[in-house]
């Protein structure tokens, strides 16, 4: 991991390091300061950090962006479903509709 | 799914098998631009062979679980189902692949379409090249 890479998203003296992590006031302190901490243990950064609170926003925009790109996806394929729904042609798998199926498969591919 | 197929054309195979022994519906012109499109998002052998057996995987729940196994469409498709699940089961991945069916009143399982969840045009776009190689020749 890069320095920059390191350091991206995070004030610079947003960080902790691993023996500090002994002191519940001093991480409580830090953390109130910061909405995210850097442990670091020399250069290397080994882990982030972050309140309850601010986790829980995470998990919530995570939720937030799922919601809008099942939306998204939705609005997509909206036409594409409803067209082969009214004009698809169902028959059973067998043998020789798969040696169809391959058949178009090779040729669209190929 | 019986075996563990390596190559993209034992995939193919091996999902066939796998709706010949299950109770499923499927059009076949769709089924092959659905594998073509698929063929084009992953173009990695591994990555497609995983994505094929994925479908098969899903399928397979699909017909033992029914409209249980999906989200119902909206509007005048809510006969329809959808679901959405990793190419590469078994990591915590994630759900880009999707199938569209319906469970039916006999018991069977209608395939409408299936894919990336981000690439719902590829379908056109495969049919747009072969329309256009069409002319050419």
């Amino acid at each position: 991991m890069t320095p920059s890479t390191v350091l991206a998203g995070f004030d610079l003296d947003a960080e902790i390091g691993m023996s500090e992590l002994r002191s519940e006031e001093t991480l409580t302190e830090r953390l109130h300061e910061h909405p995210a901490l850097r442990l670091r243990r020399r250069n290397d950064m080994l882990a982030v950090l972050v309140t309850p609170e601010r986790w829980r926003e995470m998990l919530q925009t995570i939720r937030d962006l799922e919601d809008a790109i099942d939306r998204y996806e939705q609005a997509a394929v909206h036409g594409i479903i409803s067209e082969r729904a009214s004009k698809a042609h169902f028959v059973p798998a067998t043998k020789s509709t798969w040696n169809e199926v391959t058949r178009r498969f090779n040729d669209l591919t190929s | 799914m019986k075996g563990a197929p390596h190559t993209p054309t034992a995939a193919v195979e091996a999902l066939g098998a796998v709706l010949r022994e299950h109770p499923v519906l499927i059009d076949p012109l769709l089924v092959s631009e659905d594998l073509a499109s698929l063929r084009r998002v992953f173009p990695d052998d591994a990555d497609f062979v995983s994505a094929v057996l994925a479908i098969g995987a899903a399928v397979v729940h699909a017909c033992m679980k029914g409209a249980a196994f999906g989200i119902p469409l909206q509007y005048q498709l809510q006969t329809w189902y959808r679901v959405a699940f990793p190419s590469r089961p078994g990591r915590k991945s994630k759900a880009d692949l999707r199938l569209v069916f319906r469970p039916t009143e006999n018991g069977t399982v209608e395939i409408l379409a299936f894919g990336h969840r981000q690439n719902p045009q590829a379908v056109y776009l495969t049919a747009k090249t072969r329309s256009s190689v069409r002319k050419k020749h």
